[in-house]
């Protein structure tokens, strides 16, 4: 545990250090304080004595974007109806700190590379190091990676005065590797992905992305490959897996400059899994917005130019 | 009456100037219980619920030995002019948590299904679009694909024609349910619809299902609103509704 949390101090010294001699892909740094709010509707079909398992959360968020590339983030979980849920009682009843994150993004421009570099508590209840990298070969095809070095942290309160905490040092490299290819007269997106994901499990996955200007259609395809745990619910193994995401994007959809921006959260996505058992395929996120159709990485391809966080 | 006419007028005057059409009772276009090779004109989103009498649900669906009224729930989207797909669920009668003993019986079920439907060639002056498309196309029941209750795989061709006092619309299809239970659905279907040039939102559709006749009218009301209303074999009424979102 002591070797990890050295590691992710190495790490945070690094991201200070080796911008200084790179090239900056932000013109004009903006310092600006972000507040924002979404919700989280999640629902699971587990069992006969309710049509669904529904849960609803509140997570209200920040980002402060310091200028040069560099911000942090931070989420909250406010648990506000749960009916049927069963996971780990922190999870279920508590509120949360879900996210606590500094990243940077690094744009070596004349190469045309471009990396983030994060560290932090991530979502999916991770915490440790995180790189993803970035390639725009040319206008239709982009090849990422991403790579993680993390454990498990999960904390969490009530007004009672109960809380509760678990952490763990064991810490697991997770990968993924991935082409995406961006169809622009049509506004369609394939992306191709593979690797290792956070419970160990390896697999690819297919996207197929319809893009219109403030909504997203999602269609996606999974192959779970090697040993497969069995799905807690039916107690079945299943290889493949698909299923859907629409990405709304809420307004306000202009980019504001001022100092400090309360906003709600710039999405809401559903999402639904046919095979879910909440274990295969999954990977944690870096950013409280994190969605399907935007990039963590601030690169000039795809929908990449409407992005302007 | 002078009272509802600034009403009715507003509604007019909020309806959009697209040539829409409305949702079968899976939320795929279509026309009350047949498809029909008509597309929206313009990319969108459906969210919606549509009431089912028991003559719509299939026979192998019954509780205790009897068939029952149910509804059914949907999303679909048309990403593409010639591509539209939908993901739906028919609530399911049930004891609860399967315990015959219980006295609670209720919807705790659902048999969910995704449709499909492609259109190959749009409609000409001279000839019909046609598109080729199924229901419950992926069957999905527990991880498993054995139920498809609602399988079924068609080709249908659409001709419309324009008078002064309004649009008529032929369809023709010829439907295949997979299902022994659902025979009495197959086979060539169809229909005619008649949208008035005074109000082109509203559509009457009158069709064969292969069993009986329906009869049946839609809406679509301020461009997000869709309605249906319908008299499965002239006796068995079903509505349904739907919030309709363009994509641009």
């Amino acid at each position: 545990m002591l070797r990890g949390l050295v590691f992710i101090a190495g790490f945070l010294l690094s991201l200070s250090c080796c911008g200084q001699a790179m090239a900056q892909q932000e013109a004009n740094p903006v310092r600006q304080l972000e507040l924002f709010c979404g919700v989280t509707l999640g629902y699971a079909d587990t069992n006969w004595l309710r049509l669904y398992d529904v849960q609803i959360e509140a997570k209200p968020g920040l980002r402060w974007n310091l200028g040069h590339d560099w911000s942090i983030a931070a989420q909250g979980v406010i648990p506000m109806a749960s009916y049927g849920y069963t996971y780990h009682e922190i999870t279920n009843k508590y509120w949360r700190l879900n996210m606590a994150t500094v990243s940077r993004q690094l744009h070596f421009n004349r190469a045309n590379q471009h990396l983030r570099l994060t560290a932090g508590l991530f979502g999916k209840k991770r915490y440790g190091i995180d790189v993803r990298w970035a390639w725009p070969v040319n206008s239709w095809l982009l090849l990422n990676a991403q790579a993680g070095f993390t454990s498990s942290w999960i904390m969490g309160t009530d007004f009672n005065g109960n809380h509760n905490t678990d952490f763990s040092g064991g810490y697991k490299v997770t990968g993924l590797v991935g082409a995406d290819v961006y169809l622009r007269p049509q506004n369609i997106e394939f992306r191709l992905s593979g690797g290792r994901y956070v419970g160990g499990d390896y697999g690819s996955q297919l996207d197929i992305m319809r893009h219109f200007n403030h909504i997203t259609l999602l269609a996606y395809a999974q192959l779970r490959i090697g040993e497969l745990e069995a799905n807690p619910y039916d107690k079945k193994r299943y290889r493949t897996n698909g299923g859907f995401s629409i990405i709304w994007m809420l307004p306000p959809y202009k980019k504001s400059y001022r100092k400090l921006v309360v906003r709600p959260a710039s999405n809401f996505m559903l999402s639904h899994s046919s095979r879910a058992d909440g274990q295969s395929m999954q990977n944690y996120r870096i950013d409280p917005e994190e969605n399907s159709r935007e990039r963590l990485i601030d690169v000039d391809w795809g929908l990449g130019k409407e992005v302007s966080r | 009456m002078k009272r509802f006419l600034p009403i009715l007028l507003l509604m007019l005057l909020s309806i959009g100037g697209n040539t829409v059409f409305a949702q079968q009772y899976t939320g795929m276009t279509g026309l009350l219980h047949v498809p029909s090779a008509e597309m929206d004109s313009i990319e969108n989103l459906h969210l919606g619920v549509h009431a089912l009498p028991t003559y719509m649900m299939p026979d192998g669906i019954s509780f205790e030995g009897e068939k029952y009224a149910s509804s059914n729930w949907y999303i679909s989207a048309m990403p593409l002019k010639w591509l539209e797909a939908g993901y739906s669920f028919t609530l399911m009668k049930f004891y609860k948590n399967l315990d015959r003993n219980s006295k609670e019986t209720g919807f705790y079920s659902k048999d969910r299904y995704f449709s499909l439907r492609l259109r190959p060639l749009r409609e000409g002056r001279y000839w019909p679009s046609l598109v080729i498309g199924g229901n419950d196309v992926i069957g999905q029941r527990d991880g498993d694909s054995y139920s498809f209750y609602f399988r079924n795989f068609y080709v249908t061709a659409s001709k419309h024609f324009d008078f002064s006092f309004g649009e008529v619309g032929a369809h023709l299809a010829y439907r295949r349910w997979t299902k022994s239970y659902n025979n009495r659905w197959n086979g060539v279907v169809g229909g005619v619809t008649f949208r008035p040039s005074i109000y082109r939102p509203l559509r009457f559709i009158a069709e064969y299902d292969g069993d009986g006749v329906n009869v049946g009218a839609d809406c679509v009301l301020f461009r997000y609103v869709q309605l249906q209303a319908s008299l499965m074999k002239c006796r068995y009424p079903s509505v349904g509704g739907a919030l309709r979102i363009e994509l641009r």
